[in-house]
């Protein structure tokens, strides 16, 4: 036999391939148990949830951004308002110049 | 196969239709016995199920996918009762129903010619059954199930290169054995 007469005969094999039985898929579907996976992830992850999620957590992200910013513009006042008004302090914050007598 | 991952039922039942003759095919050419093939392809549409959001789209088909997982799980098989299952006479069966289909619709002369045909069909399935496994997988693969080579190595776990040559010499054997 050669390379050809193979291919011939496998070609017809091929073309027996046997059907799964009917049977077999409602077996398959009838035993699929509940997926492997992470609850919480699962949940977090699953598509009606993230959205809401996020959006949640939005403000709360926007609110500590710009509290921290406001902090650290109160922080620069109080420091030149100190500068001002107490020679031994400002001298410590390093912005004040200090003249001997 | 997203879907399905997300655990719908519905999604996978599509799935399910759309590749269980295949891989049916495929389990009844690698353990020759009806039973251990609806065994061994529910197995593999259990694992599907419970593990589908490891499937990576980018690495491979979903049949190729499923095709390796249904072949693992023959290897886990086989490894566990560590006796090869008999050829059994089902296998017989389609070439059998093959020459009744023949002798109904065929002239006397066609007859003849399609017997010779059924036959030869049949002494290939034999001789396919009795190759050493990973031989009888490639060319299963390759010819009766249509993946490409580099599918193939994808699902036996070998190197392109380690397929073809596997592939080269399971069509000797197969060959060699024909003609004994």
């Amino acid at each position: 036999m050669d390379d050809d007469q193979m291919d011939q005969l496998l070609r017809q094999l091929q073309a027996q391939q046997p059907s799964a039985p009917g049977y077999l898929r409602s077996r398959i579907m009838a035993n699929l148990p509940e997926q492997e996976r992470p609850e919480v992830a699962a949940a977090v992850w699953s598509k009606p949830l993230w959205k809401p999620a996020i959006a949640a957590c939005l403000p709360l992200v926007i609110g500590f951004i710009t509290g921290v910013v406001s902090t650290d513009v109160d922080q620069q006042n109080v420091s030149h308002w100190y500068a001002s008004a107490d020679p031994v302090y400002a001298d410590t914050l390093g912005d004040y110049e200090y003249v001997e007598d | 196969m997203q879907r399905a991952a997300d655990g719908d039922q519905k999604a996978f039942a599509e799935l399910v239709s759309r590749h269980i003759d295949s891989l049916y095919g495929y389990a009844r050419r690698l353990c020759y016995n009806d039973t251990m093939a609806e065994d061994l392809v529910q197995d593999t549409w259990l694992a599907a199920w419970q593990h589908a959001q490891r499937y990576r789209p980018e690495k491979s088909a979903v049949s190729t996918w499923l095709h390796r997982i249904l072949h693992n799980r023959f290897i886990d098989h086989t490894r566990r009762r560590a006796t090869r299952t008999e050829h059994s006479g089902s296998a017989t069966d389609m070439p059998a129903t093959a020459l009744e289909i023949a002798t109904l619709e065929a002239s006397a002369q066609e007859q003849a010619r399609q017997l010779e045909q059924a036959q030869m069909v049949a002494r290939l399935d034999q001789c396919l059954g009795e190759l050493p496994e990973q031989q009888r997988a490639a060319v299963t693969l390759t010819h009766l199930q249509g993946f490409s080579n580099r599918d193939v190595a994808h699902i036996l776990g070998l190197s392109v290169r380690a397929t073809e040559s596997l592939l080269a010499r399971a069509r000797r054997t197969l060959r060699e054995r024909f003609s004994e």
